[in-house]
């Protein structure tokens, strides 16, 4: 029955700057959840995971084998629907920051939908553009444009 | 390309005036003044928006006769199409560990 759409293009909001990802578990909501908010979980699909609490605020680190710990932070939650993560995913920083370093981090967002015989799971991993406020931009462009980036780059490719 | 070079990309990319620009220049090569024909927007204003765009290497100028045109860089845009997919296929593999998980509790 699930399925992973990898196939999707690259649909990417260019004022926002998203990668968006969705998946159907045969499973309720309330065990998607635990999967991706529990530390011990998280370890198993992420990098091993330590949070100092639970719900929005929570700091902690993700522990890579071969990029050493990285910043993670709760920002938002709303059990069992939503939850937000920040985390210093920049693959390009020489040494890993020991605090969260806002203006280099990405937020991800998980949203769980209760559908016929288990849960959608979707992912979008935003904030790409770092020199602006994720959550003020997504405010501002609601309803905004969407494009796909391949879309240009084929069209591109065509006429070359 | 990592994802500090993707960041300015981005921001330069941000802008669905600039995003129009490019795309037009997508159609062909073309100078500030013929670009200021086509789109709803003033010389001065393209000119700056390809400024912006040059900086991050997604166009480059090229002399034809006496004005200078413009040509999209296809190859930094492939990059940026191409990361972003990475992107989205770690959150697939990630995604399927999740369902491994949430099925299996």
């Amino acid at each position: 029955m699930s399925s992973i759409s990898s196939s999707q293009p690259a649909v990417v909001d260019a004022a926002e700057f998203t990668v968006r990802r969705t998946i159907r578990i045969a499973a309720p909501v309330e065990k998607v959840w635990s999967a991706v908010t529990e530390p011990e979980h998280i370890s198993r699909w992420f990098g091993r995971t330590e949070l100092d609490g639970s719900g929005a605020g929570a700091r902690g680190t993700m522990t890579f084998a071969e990029r050493g710990s990285i910043p993670l932070r709760v920002e938002a939650m709303d059990q069992p629907r939503l939850v937000t993560y920040r985390w210093n995913n920049d693959d390009a920083l020489e040494r890993l920051p020991g605090e969260l370093d806002v203006d280099h981090s990405t937020v991800f967002t998980f949203t769980l939908e209760p559908v016929s015989g288990g849960t959608r799971l979707t992912v979008v991993e935003s904030g790409f553009d770092a020199t602006s406020d994720p959550a003020a931009n997504l405010e501002s462009h609601r309803g905004g444009w969407e494009v796909e980036l391949d879309k240009l780059v084929a069209l591109l490719e065509s006429g070359s | 390309m990592t994802t500090a070079t993707l960041v300015p990309v981005f921001a330069a990319l941000g802008d669905e005036t600039r995003w129009s620009v490019l795309t037009a220049l997508g159609e062909g090569d073309a100078s500030a003044s013929a670009l200021a024909e086509r789109l709803p927007i003033s010389r001065q204003a393209i000119a700056k928006h390809l400024g912006v765009l040059h900086e991050v290497g997604l166009v480059e100028p090229v002399r034809v006769g006496r004005e200078v045109q413009y040509r999209v860089i296809g190859s930094q845009l492939r990059a940026t199409a191409t990361r972003l997919d990475a992107i989205g296929a770690e959150w697939d593999r990630r995604l399927a560990v999740i369902r491994e998980i949430a099925e299996g509790l």
